[in-house]
């Protein structure tokens, strides 16, 4: 009687930010390795990843970059602090100087690795392409979140069937909802996506988590991003009739 | 260090590991009696005046809700934790209104309905729904629609005025794939808000004997105290209700 449920707390595995991540990694400890190179004292490795790490720290502020919050470095704080505490031995200072703006430094190159996988993301996983959102359908199946939702399933056949044929339509959210609500009672009320899909799966490594409504009539899906929503239609019902 | 003095820390640690696991994690011992339940009720919170264990409600094997009568005949609730190596009372209230407690905030196939009405005052059903309104916004050209969110769960009070039930599997399917959306907007929620994104809630209607909406009215004083995740639930009216 006790059904088993998994939530899932981590956000899912998203390929273009771990690259991103990854390719910021390699930038800082090729740059790194430069410095140390060039430079005559050589401070054990250990002491310069703590430098890099403590530079890295900042007062930064968030900002809206094509739609993705970015965190915008201002006031290179760690720089200061490894000041204070190094600057008393100029020698010393200057030995750790270079790395210490390599960490302050880090802070945009991970800037501009995160805003290089915008566009490599929107190529790997088209955002109007449902394809992306529905790549596996196996497991699907619909919840009724409203009363006026036809006691039915989700045709999986149709679905994958109707996949590739599925038409983008505009969003008319105030139409909508007037439509639901204008002159009615709330007993007389309908809604339009009266069924929630789930149990489908999203391409790997997209990190997308769309929420999936099925329209009443089983020939529309929206899928509602955290950043938008799009709206298709399909020819034929999605939903298995339940045969009474 | 040498041998001999190893052989005393290791004594001392091993006693410790044990001592906590002991207290920690052994299993919960038998529940205490019902007379010595009331004394315990009334130790923790003085002002409930239980009188009555009406029954001892197992959640699971750490959690247990007692429905108590108190001394002026008031019908309260009593939530006990196996914690600590002891059953703690967590919290007590004399009114016995439809809570939701949250066992688990992070899993919601654990929350449970709980209630304790007045047997006298003649109630045949309670309808619990879950609500999530219905929205459109547009800004900048990007129009976003939310479909209404309405659930119900009908319990019969026939054969006890009290009780305890698991949400229903569907509600918490929609409250996952919902709140699972909601992370991947924002991956560092701290908040441990159950329903953050659709201001979604629970609320209950009570029916009288007639089968019609019953206006009941909680007299007489009221206390009550938590520790714990558990929330009063929201009285709602039929008229507010879509497709009733």
């Amino acid at each position: 009687m006790f059904p088993i449920n998994f939530t899932i707390n981590f956000p899912p595995f998203n390929v273009a930010t771990a690259m991103a991540g990854l390719g910021a990694w390699g930038v800082i400890i090729f740059f790194a390795y430069w410095i140390y190179k060039k430079q005559t004292a050589k401070p054990k490795v250990w002491k310069i990843a703590a430098v890099v790490l403590v530079g890295f720290f900042s007062l930064s502020f968030d900002v809206n970059m094509f739609g993705t919050a970015v965190k915008l470095s201002i006031l290179p704080l760690g720089v200061g602090i490894l000041y204070y505490l190094l600057n008393k031995n100029k020698e010393k200072w200057q030995t750790y100087r270079a790395f210490a703006w390599l960490g302050y430094l880090a802070n945009f190159i991970f800037l501009l690795f995160a805003l290089l996988a915008i566009p490599v993301h929107h190529v790997l996983y088209p955002a109007n392409e449902p394809s992306t959102y529905l790549a596996n359908v196996e497991d699907a199946s619909i919840i009724a979140i409203h009363p006026t939702a036809k006691e039915s399933n989700i045709h999986i056949e149709s679905l994958k069937k109707q996949l590739p044929l599925l038409k983008q339509r505009p969003i008319h959210s105030d139409v909508w909802y007037y439509e639901m609500v204008k002159d009615k009672e709330a007993k007389e009320r309908d809604e339009r996506f009266p069924n929630l899909l789930t149990g489908t799966i999203s391409k790997w490594g997209s990190g997308l988590n769309p929420l999936i409504f099925i329209e009443a009539d089983g020939k529309g899906i929206l899928l509602s991003t955290p950043k938008e929503q799009f709206y298709f239609r399909s020819g034929a019902s999605l939903l298995e009739e339940e045969v009474k | 260090m040498t041998k001999k003095k190893m052989v005393p820390l290791a004594a001392v640690v091993l006693a410790a590991a044990l001592f906590a696991y002991w207290f920690y994690f052994s299993k919960p011992s038998e529940f205490p009696a019902n007379e010595q339940a009331v004394a315990e009720i009334n130790r923790t919170f003085p002002k409930a005046y239980s009188r009555t264990i009406q029954e001892a409600i197992r959640i699971d094997d750490r959690h247990m809700v007692l429905p108590f009568i108190s001394k002026v005949k008031n019908y309260g609730l009593s939530y006990w934790v196996w914690r600590n190596h002891k059953w703690n009372v967590v919290s007590v209230d004399t009114n016995g209104k439809p809570s939701m407690w949250k066992i688990d905030p992070t899993d919601p196939s654990s929350y449970y309905l709980i209630w304790n009405l007045q047997p006298d005052h003649p109630l045949s059903s309670i309808n619990f729904y879950l609500i999530g309104e219905r929205e459109y916004h547009i800004s900048g050209g990007i129009e976003d629609y939310q479909p209404k969110v309405q659930m119900k769960k009908k319990i019969f009070l026939q054969e006890k005025s009290y009780g305890a039930v698991q949400l229903p599997e569907q509600w918490t399917a929609s409250i996952n794939v919902l709140s699972q959306a909601e992370s991947a907007q924002n991956p560092d929620v701290l908040t441990m808000d159950m329903f953050p994104e659709q201001s979604m809630f629970i609320g209950w209607i009570p029916y009288d004997k007639a089968g019609k909406e019953s206006n009941i009215m909680f007299e007489g004083p009221s206390y009550s105290s938590s520790y714990e995740a558990i929330e009063e639930l929201r009285p709602i009216n039929e008229s507010d209700m879509e497709r009733p």
